[in-house]
């Protein structure tokens, strides 16, 4: 086997990553119940915890570890580009009057 | 394809590029999600009557349907695992592991597809559709209902699209060189895993605030 191909060696670390899934989508339904710091609070541990858990399947299963520096260009692009829409849309969330 | 990789002078084999174009691939995608979720996020934000921060489900109904939506959850995060199972099989040279797998990542996302049938059959039975008289009622509810609609099926047919690219990279794990088929795997596999991620953020997003 050509040794240039051998990026899911690991079947133990990738076993560890689901388990930590399945325990993260657990505690996001626990948060989800929370009633301390009000709901934008539950937003956002709710965003931040998907946010981890998508962090760990692209790091570990879709290899961004191991990937070369113009792949994490490319989702830094993606990234920076969808918070600029996000934030270009505050000054309508915050002053619109539905 | 040929099962023999090519290098370029400056250390670039064909997986190489090929992974570089599906990250590409995949940034569309993400422009394509982040936009509507964007627009969606503001749209809550700014309106009171289906505020983000407010369950935006009326309370009938809520509970199964949100069960179904966190069983689908779990299918998909094991069938990303199962995903990453068969590619290493593939990388291993392990026919018959490489094919139990990748049947068992697409059986998981076929029961994906039907539990979010039997979501959708659950939440037309209550009335939760753009045009019902509930949602003709409430402004807010029709808001919410057709980007939960628009987000769901557009999801949904992603998947659909994923496991046809699984059927063909299982129809080439039958006799082709299993270099060649692990790298089919893994391009398949980049996907799968992206569909995977858009999930984790529909879930909290359309079901629990």
């Amino acid at each position: 086997m050509n040794k240039d191909i051998a990026p899911h060696a690991d079947e133990g670390i990738d076993l560890a990553v689901y388990l930590c899934l399945l325990a993260l989508t657990g505690a996001t339904l626990a948060a989800s119940q929370l009633n301390h710091g009000g709901r934008i609070m539950v937003v956002s541990v709710a965003l931040a915890i998907a946010a981890m858990k998508a962090s760990f399947i692209g790091f570990y299963y879709m290899g961004l570890r191991r990937e070369r520096a113009l792949a994490w260009c490319i989702v830094g692009v993606g990234a920076v580009a969808v918070l600029i829409l996000f934030v270009g849309l505050l000054p309508d969330m915050t002053f619109a009057r539905f | 394809m040929d099962a023999t990789m090519t290098t370029t002078d400056d250390g670039w084999s064909e997986r190489d590029a090929g992974r570089m174009g599906l990250w590409m691939f995949i940034l569309s995608e993400i422009l394509l999600f982040g936009a509507f979720l964007c627009a969606y996020a503001g749209t809550r934000l700014g309106n009171p009557d289906c505020a983000l921060g407010v369950v935006a489900w009326p309370e009938a109904g809520h509970m199964p349907g949100l069960s179904m939506a966190a069983l689908n959850t779990v299918l998909l995060l094991t069938s990303s695992f199962t995903m990453v199972r068969a590619i290493g099989r593939a990388e291993r040279g392990d026919r018959a592991g490489f094919r139990a797998y990748l049947l068992a990542t697409m059986g998981l996302g076929g029961a994906f597809l039907v539990v979010k049938c039997c979501e959708y059959a659950l939440k037309v039975s209550y009335g939760y559709y753009p045009g019902s008289e509930l949602a003709k009622a409430s402004p807010g509810l029709s808001i919410f209902l057709s980007y939960y609609y628009l987000l769901t099926i557009l999801h949904g047919l992603h998947i659909v699209a994923a496991l046809v690219w699984n059927a063909v990279v299982l129809r080439a794990g039958r006799s082709a060189p299993m270099e060649t088929v692990a790298r089919k795997a893994e391009f398949a596999g980049l996907y799968w895993h992206f569909v995977d991620v858009v999930w984790i953020f529909l879930f909290p997003l359309l079901y629990l605030i």
